[in-house]
């Protein structure tokens, strides 16, 4: 039985598997990695069709350019949690609502998501990136409280003055709420499958970016400043071949993970594709 | 001193009617909040979207309180 998913673009995909004809061609193809796709195909079949189990598979060729942290963080691979004390226990997971990296995301699903698909990583803003409007917002708010000593403001009658103080509070309120909405729901979403950057620029403009992991072309990790660098955060930019040429992650927490991550399903990908097991 | 006061009365009336107006700019500006909350909660569930919603609203419910208290004191 052939172990083939079949999805918006499998028809595609399967074009282009079908172009390794035989085994001597796909070893020609990548060469000596034969057994890994052998033993990870064994291992995914352990679990069914969903991904997992890969962390037997031995990925010293990836990982041996990548060291410290980042090697701890997907040490053998990405290692698919199969319940929920495992996703739990990831480094990088976590239940904090107002996280800018969450490895494994309890809770995340997205318009146009496939049922099998499954959110690899939640990323946002570093949240210092909202230390501007949260300042102005402060600022806001303590404005009020100095009207009185304006003029015009003492010889408005004290209704007058009320509606005004209070109008002022709400503008600002407002103004930090619609701040807050922008930085919370201006996610980037890398799943199983594909890269996704869901993106609200203002109240009523909605921009959603999806390219297939398979399309990634380049990826290149920028950390221009004294604060990103202390801070560790920055920019992931993505090249795709898709028809929207390059998707960027701005100011994304642990820049060099994310990239790990997208190289880690690249190369997943890249064995699905050998082994004609796509979806 | 006396013109000063029939300044003051004179254009206390418009400043009513700016405040009525900014307030109901306000008001429309609070629906489309509301409204742009449901969409991106349609769009993206993170697992908190009921706060985020219940917050569009109380937003909305006291901006109408503050336009009703102009429409009333003023």
């Amino acid at each position: 039985m052939p172990d083939v998913f079949i999805s918006r673009d499998s028809k595609k995909k399967e074009d282009k598997v079908s172009t390794f004809e035989t085994k001597e061609e796909i070893n020609k193809f990548v060469p000596g990695e034969k057994d890994e796709v052998k033993e990870k195909r064994q291992n995914k079949h352990s679990i069914g069709h969903k991904k997992g189990g890969i962390s037997k598979l031995d990925s010293g060729k990836i990982n041996k350019f990548v060291s410290g942290e980042i090697n701890k963080f997907v040490p053998n691979g990405i290692k698919y949690p199969k319940n929920h004390e495992e996703r739990i226990n990831l480094p990088g997971h976590t239940h904090n609502p107002l996280t800018s990296f969450c490895y494994f995301p309890d809770h995340v699903k997205f318009v146009n998501q496939d049922p099998e698909e499954r959110v690899i990583l939640l990323l946002r803003k570093h949240p210092i990136t909202n230390i501007r409007w949260i300042l102005l917002t402060i600022l806001f708010l303590i404005i009020p409280v100095f009207l009185p000593l304006l003029s015009f403001f003492e010889i408005l009658p004290n209704e007058y003055q009320t509606v005004l103080t209070i109008a002022l509070y709400l503008m600002t309120i407002a103004y930090g709420f619609e701040k807050f909405l922008s930085w919370y729901f201006h996610v980037n979403i890398i799943t199983d499958e594909r890269i996704i950057e869901v993106d609200f620029h203002n109240l009523v403009y909605r921009e959603i970016t999806d390219a297939n992991v398979d399309q990634i072309q380049d990826v290149t990790v920028e950390m221009g400043s004294p604060v990103r660098t202390a801070l560790n955060f920055g920019d992931v930019i993505v090249q795709t071949a898709a028809q929207i040429p390059k998707i960027e992650f701005e100011a994304v927490p642990s820049p060099d993970k994310v990239a790990k991550v997208l190289r880690e399903l690249r190369v997943e990908e890249e064995i699905e594709k050998l082994e004609g097991r796509v979806r | 001193m006396d013109l000063l006061i029939t300044t003051e009365t004179a254009l206390l009336p418009v400043l009513k009617i700016a405040f009525i107006i900014g307030l109901v700019i306000y008001n429309a500006f609070s629906i489309v909040l509301v409204r742009q909350v449901n969409i991106m909660t349609e769009t993206l569930e993170l697992g908190h979207e009921r706060v985020i919603k219940y917050l569009s609203y109380v937003h909305l419910l006291i901006s109408a309180g503050v336009f009703l208290l102009a429409f009333v004191i003023l």
